[in-house]
């Protein structure tokens, strides 16, 4: 593996490297804190999505969730685009994880608690207009 | 000037030398060379939003616009959620360390490495070697890159889960390998959510010698 970094990049970059020395010794409870506040963002979008017909597993792990959309009258790609364009957000087509996977949609929820609410109620809107 | 006058000569030996097979190879590696990186297209990649140009959506669009504080889920908002407290502080000391600390040794500088390994041995509960076991790479997507560029080749089988990472599919193929795809159940109609382990292990007594993590698995194995 260094054979190959020494080809692509040399190192990581060099200045970078130190922030790694907070690493695994950050100050005591500031991870709990940190995956509880992540831990409430979560549930309150999974409560919107699944009250909303989009069908939302809870994840074991990580900060990412996964809903699947209703039947739409628009493509995925299009949906995706039209949540940008027209209610103000941005997430990534479930194709990017699986090619066969064209009713999902990705969404990272480390942001703040307040506009995802905000911003995952605007999606359930939007599978409204745009469904079947 | 010399360049071209080479490209003519390999275009005329290619063309009139070399015989067919060796010319339908050519070709064939140079279809791959395209369709490898057709395969890496990123257009609706995390992060690439910004570069879509996805035309008048006014015509199809249905109703107003609906107003709200822009969010952006396709990555974690680094605004709100900040790095660990002090990462300022010690980038800045870096800094001031000067060229001792921007030119490390390629797997990243030892005094990091030592440090680190002892305390990722201790959550771990294996002990890391700081010098033979640790390297310190440009984030996850660096750190894929050598791993799968490490381990696959051409013909390699690698077992991918599914939906997987945005670029775990895209590495293999790139290095050569042969896609061997993992069902990850992860809905709530799935009896068992996870890996389909009976399918992985299919997929091993048929030649799979890579694995690569879901986005669900954050690990990496290699089996020989």
């Amino acid at each position: 593996m260094e054979r190959l970094q020494a080809i692509v990049s040399l190192r990581a970059a060099g200045y970078n490297q130190a922030v790694l020395d907070t690493w695994f010794q950050e100050p005591a409870g500031w991870l709990e804190n940190r995956i509880r506040e992540h831990e409430a963002i979560r549930d309150d979008l999974l409560e919107i999505f699944n009250a909303g017909n989009l069908h939302t597993p809870c994840p074991q792990a990580g900060s990412y969730l996964f809903p699947q959309l209703p039947p739409l009258g628009v493509d995925l790609h299009t949906f995706v685009h039209l949540l940008r364009h027209q209610a103000n957000v941005v997430v990534t087509p479930g194709t990017e994880f699986d090619p066969d996977c064209t009713d999902s949609i990705r969404l990272n929820f480390s942001q703040d608690h307040t506009a995802a609410v905000a911003a995952a109620k605007r999606i359930v809107r939007m599978t409204e207009i745009y469904s079947i | 000037m010399a360049n071209i006058h080479n490209m003519r000569l390999i275009h005329f030996v290619l063309n009139r030398s070399i015989p067919t097979f060796a010319r339908k190879m050519m070709n064939y590696m140079m279809m791959t060379l395209v369709e490898k990186f057709n395969a890496l297209k990123a257009d609706n990649a995390p992060g690439q939003e910004v570069r879509q140009s996805p035309g008048d959506l006014s015509s199809i669009m249905l109703g107003e616009k609906i107003d709200g504080i822009f969010v952006d889920f396709s990555h974690g908002d680094v605004d709100t959620f900040a790095p660990a407290p002090g990462s300022e502080e010690v980038w800045n000391a870096g800094f001031r360390e000067g060229a001792r600390q921007a030119y490390t040794e390629y797997r990243g500088a030892a005094k990091i490495r030592m440090g680190l390994a002892e305390r990722l041995g201790n959550y771990t509960g294996k002990s890391i070697s700081a010098e033979n076991e640790l390297i310190i790479t440009p984030g996850t997507q660096g750190a894929l890159f050598l791993a799968l560029g490490a381990t696959v080749t051409f013909g390699t089988k690698v077992a991918v889960v599914i939906p997987d990472y945005f670029a775990n599919r895209k590495l293999a193929l790139f290095f050569g390998g042969e896609i061997v795809p993992i069902p990850l159940n992860y809905k709530d109609s799935h009896a068992e959510k996870g890996i389909d382990l009976k399918q992985l292990e299919l997929a091993f007594k048929n030649g799979v010698t890579q694995r690569i993590p879901s986005w669900h698995c954050i690990w990496y194995t290699k089996i020989d």
